[in-house]
């Protein structure tokens, strides 16, 4: 019982990354390799204000988001006024930097050592250390973060996002501050991945630069891919269906050292049948348009 | 400091051919292609199977690799170029089916040949140079010769195939329009650039141990110098950012610490792209060429 409500804390965790970045991939059209990175400071943010200073949850976790945010934002200025592949490259080269500096930056982050014995998360005097509060919280903070997303995504700020994702410069010429937008988008969404990371440090209780390099950047992004870029639902199930899929090779007795090169392929592999079948669609949906215009 | 002029421009000879590469991709293909990172990779291994595995003599593994390395790497990269020709993808969907590929390739070669280190060949090391100031190597010694003729061939060539090929990155549609073939070219120019990846591969496998993921630091590196250098039509301003990029690489390496290098080499690029965005090149891409 405890393993699955293990796994419905990384399911959790993970649907917070991926949703949040949606904001930027899916809607405003974004690529982004960072977000591993944002997820990271808010995991080392919390950890060494709670391990050094004993500061609570009700501290830390918007201090987290702050620094995400500034972080994002900062990011975000310089990346937006790019084009869409230089965009990819400085997000990947922010995300190596922030690692290069929880790696590397000993004396604060205690670079590889990383950084053990996290509290639990306390609230009002009530400790989230076993598996099933921290459940309950985890799953109330998700429904919390989908709802601001969705009501985000639904208002007429997430229509100018989605118009900038499908053209930039008519949406421009409609008078529509494009680069604030994406500036915007970035920067939430840098700051909701920092509730993950906060999340996480706390749970797992010990953290270290491994879990924030650019693989796992790209994990989040393939859930993003394969869940449909914009469809939240349709992330959260592929959420579901990437974390428990390490868990489904294993059952089907794949020994654990192939499982994780299995698993890897298999995502390459789905990232491409997507991107292929969106192509077939787009082909499909040229092929309809040119049958109704002749008819 | 002699050190690190040498180590500068062994770093750079390797820089400067992943550059190459990558930069005629780029140019042509007009996407980042990340896939180049696991075909690097898999011309290493390649290499390393035949001199280790099999025990071959060196010549004749470089040219068995080379074919075999053509022969494993083609059908993923033809397939993307169909890919983007039928489908029309952007930009954007071909880098994330290029992230796919590499997630295949480098997985599928750590399946394979494990997560281990390995060291391609037992040869002694031979030095070409040893004295107080700086050692080389025979090998070192023959990446500088050899990424010096490669970036002299560039430079200086006036073929028929290098004037399609410009004509092509400079205006798809006129070209088309003069009769080049663009499909042709296409092809040519696909095995120009998987030649120089094959050789870069070979290299880092010679100078450096491999591991599956080796691939991906040095393409990032060599799109670093590239951006640096600028993307004017044209070759020269690739060596000025792949030596660029070397020197620094090495200085900070040197007096700073080697911990230190990626981040650096980042924040190098980020520090381009705010102030001088067109590289050393100086050559702004219209919108429209993106």
């Amino acid at each position: 019982m405890d393993y699955i409500l293990h796994l419905v804390i990384l399911i959790a965790i993970y649907t917070i990354l991926s949703q949040s970045l949606s904001i930027v991939a899916g809607y405003s059209g974004q690529l982004s390799l960072a977000h591993a990175g944002f997820y990271g400071i808010g995991a080392y943010t919390t950890a060494l204000l709670s391990v050094n200073f004993g500061l609570s949850i009700f501290v830390t976790l918007p201090l987290a988001m702050l620094l995400s945010g500034i972080v994002a934002f900062i990011v975000s200025r310089i990346a937006v006024k790019t084009v869409d592949d230089y965009f990819i490259i400085i997000t990947l080269g922010i995300q190596v930097v922030i690692f290069s500096i929880l790696n590397n930056w000993q004396e604060v982050t205690r670079g590889p050592l990383g950084i053990p014995s996290i509290p639990s998360i306390e609230i009002f005097g009530f400790a989230f250390d076993s598996k099933l509060s921290f459940f309950i919280l985890s799953v109330f903070i998700v429904a919390i973060i989908w709802y601001l997303i969705h009501n985000l995504v639904t208002s007429p700020f997430g229509r100018v996002l989605r118009a900038l994702s499908e053209d930039e410069i008519f949406t421009k010429s409609l008078g529509k501050n494009v680069y604030q937008a994406k500036i915007i988008s970035f920067t939430i969404s840098g700051m909701l991945a920092s509730i993950a990371g906060v999340l996480y440090a706390h749970y797992i209780s010990y953290i270290d630069p491994t879990s924030f390099t650019i693989d796992e950047s790209i994990f989040i992004l393939s859930i993003v891919i394969i869940g449909g870029m914009r469809n939240l639902k349709a992330i959260f199930l592929a959420t579901v269906f990437l974390v428990l899929l390490p868990e489904a090779l294993r059952f089907i007795g794949m020994p654990s050292n192939i499982a994780a090169n299995m698993r890897q392929i298999i995502y390459g592999i789905a990232l491409i049948l997507v991107i292929f079948q969106y192509g077939n669609k787009k082909k499909e949906l040229k092929i309809n348009r040119m049958k109704k215009a002749n008819t | 400091m002699q050190q690190l002029i040498v180590n500068s421009l062994i770093t750079a000879s390797i820089y400067l051919i992943i550059s190459f590469g990558f930069y005629i991709h780029y140019r042509f293909f007009k996407f980042f292609n990340f896939a180049l990172a696991g075909y690097l990779t898999i011309s290493a291994y390649t290499l390393y199977l035949f001199v280790n595995v099999f025990e071959l003599s060196m010549f004749i593994s470089i040219l068995i690799s080379i074919v075999m390395s053509l022969i494993f790497i083609l059908p993923f990269e033809l397939a993307i170029f169909k890919l983007q020709n039928k489908f029309k993808l952007t930009s954007t969907h071909l880098l994330v089916i290029s992230i796919g590929v590499y997630l295949v390739i480098e997985n599928l070669i750590s399946f394979f040949f494990n997560n281990e280190a390995k060291l391609i060949g037992r040869y002694k090391t031979r030095f070409l140079f040893s004295n107080d100031y700086f050692t080389l190597t025979f090998t070192q010694g023959l990446f500088i010769v050899l990424a010096s003729l490669i970036a002299l061939f560039f430079i200086s060539n006036n073929t028929v195939f290098f004037k399609k090929l410009k004509a092509i990155i400079s205006n798809k549609e006129l070209s088309d329009n003069i009769g080049i073939n663009r499909i042709k070219v296409s092809f040519k120019v696909i095995i120009l650039y998987l030649l120089l990846f094959i050789a870069s591969g070979f290299l880092i496998g010679l100078d450096k141990s491999i591991i599956p993921s080796i691939g991906f630091s040095y393409l990032l590196f060599g799109i670093i110098a590239t951006i640096i250098g600028g993307l004017k039509l044209g070759f020269k301003h690739l060596i000025y950012g792949v030596l660029f990029l070397a020197f620094v690489q090495n200085f900070i390496a040197f007096y700073i610490g080697y911990k230190w290098l990626n981040g650096v080499s980042f924040v190098l690029l980020i520090g381009f792209l705010l102030f001088r965005p067109f590289g050393f090149s100086n050559y702004k891409i219209k919108k429209t060429d993106i």
